[in-house]
């Protein structure tokens, strides 16, 4: 008589997964890999990294100085070696167009990453705060949100000058004002859990709970917001620069070069159009980019029940 | 639903029913975008030198003329602000629910 053979293979024997409350991936993370599973996302990452791209390498592969004059005002580009013509002075068009995507795009990272650092301490404190702080400077926020982000821009360059660092910082504190409202938000719901109310009767000091606690739940909103605002930027950046009152004239910038050639565009279009298609294309990727993040976190929030 | 099964007429349905409730959304946005294009302006007037608001406070900003300045940015910023409240005293009044919540 043989003994009877144990069936359970290993696989069955193997003890439940435990889910390490450490070891779970962030909430974010989730976010991000829910979003790139989405075409459109991976598309504006494309879009954005070949801009991203072409405004670093440019300056290395352009072929000549960016304020050299090379050819007669508004050339067409069948003189050789000049493939999009030349522009209202004489510079090479593709040059310039390489090399003016860098201000663009730093000025409108720079001022998008102050008006988040900014947006989200304000949020934070006076999500978590609430009586007076909250009120008063809520109210002062809503002085800054009457204004569209353009004319307060204006107003301050009329009053100092328009200097490069003030308009960052401009666009930068418009942005603070609408992040802080999401971050404010998303703060006053969370300061409502049971794990905020656990920190709190430890006796964990506040500071360390506003970032330690909530931050990181809050983090989700706040990229999708990320996102949103600096498309928003971008545009901001470069309409300024159109205007005059961001880069100033010899340097190389989209936004100024669609003003500086806007007169001969009827005989040389390509210093206008080439940039206004890049700027364009630009939002568009950012704007995908936000898009998929914020369908990614409505999904989420769907899935898991979690505000 | 409701409305449908009293039996009324379509029309009556639409207008009295579902409309009050849609419109809502519908003005805050339209607020919003009215209010937008008041900063709107200041780019497509410099576009197309077309001598309105826009393009005088850009002047102005080139001029340093700074009275002229804050007065502009005093009346953009008003227009912004009016839009808003005008659009939330037309949402109470429209929609029912909020309507009645102001007796």
């Amino acid at each position: 008589m043989s003994t009877p053979k144990i069936i359970v293979s290993d696989s069955e024997l193997v003890e439940p997964p435990v889910v390490h409350p450490d070891r779970r991936p962030s909430e974010w993370l989730m976010m991000l890999r829910e979003a790139w599973r989405m075409g459109r996302t991976k598309i504006g990452v494309g879009i954005f990294g070949a801009i991203v791209l072409l405004a670093v390498v440019g300056p290395w592969i352009a072929p000549y100085s960016p304020t050299e004059f090379v050819a007669p005002p508004f050339s067409s580009p069948s003189i050789p070696k000049m493939w999009l013509g030349s522009d209202y002075i004489g510079h090479d068009v593709l040059t310039r167009v390489l090399y003016g995507g860098r201000t663009v795009i730093l000025l409108a990272l720079a001022a998008t990453v102050i008006g988040l650092v900014l947006g989200v301490t304000l949020g934070l404190i006076t999500g978590y705060a609430r009586r007076w702080i909250d009120e008063s400077v809520m109210r002062l926020l809503d002085v800054v949100l009457a204004f569209p982000q353009i004319v307060l821009a204006l107003l301050f360059v009329s009053i100092l000058g328009p200097r490069l660092w003030l308009i960052v910082l401009i666009v930068g504190i418009g942005h603070a004002s609408r992040i802080a409202r999401v971050a404010r938000a998303a703060t006053l719901e969370v300061s409502q859990r049971d794990f905020v109310r656990a920190a709190e009767a430890f006796g964990i000091a506040r500071w360390k709970i506003l970032f330690n606690e909530i931050l990181p739940s809050i983090t989700s909103p706040l990229l999708v917001e990320f996102g949103l605002r600096l498309t928003y930027s971008i545009g901001l950046i470069a309409a300024l620069s159109f205007l005059g009152f961001g880069m100033q004239p010899p340097a190389a910038d989209w936004g100024l070069m669609i003003n500086e050639n806007r007169i001969g565009i009827i005989i040389q279009p390509w210093p206008v159009v080439v940039p206004v298609l890049l700027i364009g294309i630009l939002t568009i990727g950012t704007n995908l980019i936000a898009d998929g993040l914020g369908r990614a976190l409505i999904g989420i929030e769907r899935d898991t029940g979690l505000g | 639903m409701m409305a449908r099964l009293k039996g009324l007429p379509e029309r009556l349905v639409l207008n009295r029913h579902a409309l009050p409730n849609a419109l809502a959304p519908a003005l805050q946005v339209t607020a919003l975008n009215l209010a937008w294009l008041a900063g709107g302006v200041v780019v497509v007037e410099s576009v197309f030198a077309f001598p309105g608001i826009g393009s005088l406070l850009v002047d102005s900003v080139g001029n340093r003329d700074m009275p002229m300045v804050q007065a502009i940015c005093l009346i953009i910023a008003a227009v912004y602000v009016l839009a808003n409240l005008t659009a939330d005293i037309l949402t109470i009044l429209v929609s029912p629910r909020l309507r009645t919540g102001l007796r």
